[in-house]
């Protein structure tokens, strides 16, 4: 979690000191008066999206998406909530324009219509001599990336999100009062260079064999904003289910639950009952019944003291469990 | 030059009967392992092999009690019958 910090500038209008909390977007300058925008070390805003469900909401989402994902519901009611936790987990947009050259050498088809004695209408598409091109290039560049990993929490760009709900101005003291923040460890520069590669590829249109360029961003805004994830935890049993909800739609991102559970009570109960009733009819009858289960046993599927155990004592089949988002 | 700590928790725990240990990233949350997960295990409540084994003790008692065949069959019919629809709905009520 991080910690709020105080820094302390001198006013560049008056020169005199004045202190500021980690942070803040605006400060006013207690000697002159001035107002002053701050950004982060490289200049970089800071934003968070606030959540727009609660616990409880969360929890009746997760649920209602097991039972919508083909869940047992009498699995899904018996399931014990553990705990949630609402994490801030920061992402990187950048926006502005991708500029350059680009050079590409692209395919050339050309349709030949023929028609025969019958009046039948042929179509041939003929390949011509491939077509070089060079172009300046700009791309408007709107890119979202995690700023740490978040692949367990199954959120991969928030491009929309950030571009819709209102962005507030970080307050470390409010929000990591209000859930666990997330520290970005990707680099800005990493962002930068994925913001180009995206652009790039983008670049170029259909029929393109090969392409080369150089592009540069320019009038770009890089902010990190953090989104708010419910980070949910069910259990069942001595398993742990992990699900998490998105905090502004409630949509489950990702989690997995458990299955339906068959009982296979049949099986050992009956091989049970006759192995000791030929028992007790005669020793050798006894015999040769656990001999011939054995036999059958090894023939079907292998014989090893897992699957014998397995045959016996696991009464209760647990179904494939269900996976979320 | 700078000598920098790392908080990272190490876990100890049981997998199908293997000890098992991974190391938690307290930064990133990162989970690696550090002994192999076991390819294929089966996991047995004692509870359900203490029913199996209390059924097949209850089978022994009556066959050993029980000489004549037919008496001894029917008598295992009706254990198993009770048998089966008592663990089923205990069985049931717990999972």
């Amino acid at each position: 979690m991080a910690e709020q910090q105080t820094v302390t500038i001198s006013c560049p209008q008056c020169a005199s000191p004045f202190s500021f909390r980690e942070g803040d977007r605006n400060a006013r300058c207690p000697s002159c008066g001035t107002s002053l925008a701050i950004s982060g070390e490289a200049g970089i805003s800071r934003f968070w999206i606030e959540e727009r469900i609660d616990l409880a909401q969360a929890r009746a989402n997760a649920r209602r998406a097991v039972a919508a994902a083909g869940g047992d519901p009498d699995v899904v009611e018996r399931l014990r909530f553990e705990g949630g936790e609402l994490c801030f987990l920061p992402f990187w947009r950048l926006r502005g324009h991708a500029a350059g050259w680009l050079w590409t050498e692209r395919e050339t088809v050309t349709r030949e219509e023929e028609y025969d004695e019958n009046g039948m209408k042929t179509v041939r598409e003929v390949r011509g001599p491939n077509q070089c091109a060079t172009e300046s290039v700009m791309v408007a560049v709107d890119y979202s990336s995690p700023a740490c990993d978040v692949s367990r929490f199954g959120l991969r760009g928030i491009a929309v999100a950030g571009a819709v709900l209102p962005l507030r101005g970080m307050d470390f003291v409010l929000v990591s009062g209000r859930g666990t923040v997330f520290d970005p460890v990707k680099d800005p520069d990493e962002v930068r260079r994925e913001a180009v590669a995206q652009a790039r590829a983008r670049g170029g249109g259909n029929g393109v064999i090969r392409s080369t360029g150089r592009f540069s961003l320019c009038g770009e805004r890089l902010a990190l904003i953090s989104y708010p994830v419910w980070s949910l935890t069910f259990a069942r049993d001595e398993r742990l289910y992990p699900v998490t909800v998105d905090g502004v739609n409630g949509r489950v991102l990702a989690g997995r639950l458990p299955g339906s559970t068959r009982l296979t009570l049949l099986r050992p109960l009956l091989t049970v009952t006759l192995l000791v009733f030929a028992f007790t009819l005669h020793q050798l009858l006894g015999a040769a019944v656990a001999v011939g289960f054995l036999g059958w046993l090894a023939a079907n599927g292998g014989l090893s003291p897992e699957r014998l155990a397995g045959w016996f004592f696991a009464l209760v089949e647990r179904q494939r469990e269900v996976e979320l988002g | 030059m700078a000598l920098v700590h790392l908080p990272l928790y190490l876990l100890t725990f049981r997998v199908g009967g293997s000890d098992c240990r991974a190391v938690v990233s307290a930064v990133d949350r990162r989970a690696y392992l550090l002994d192999p997960l076991p390819r294929s295990a089966v996991t047995l409540p004692l509870r359900h092999v203490a029913l199996v084994v209390g059924y097949s003790l209850l089978l022994v008692i009556v066959g050993m009690a029980v000489k004549n065949h037919l008496h001894r069959a029917i008598a295992f019919a009706i254990i198993f019958g009770m048998a089966y629809f008592s663990f089923n709905a205990f069985l049931r009520r717990e999972a």
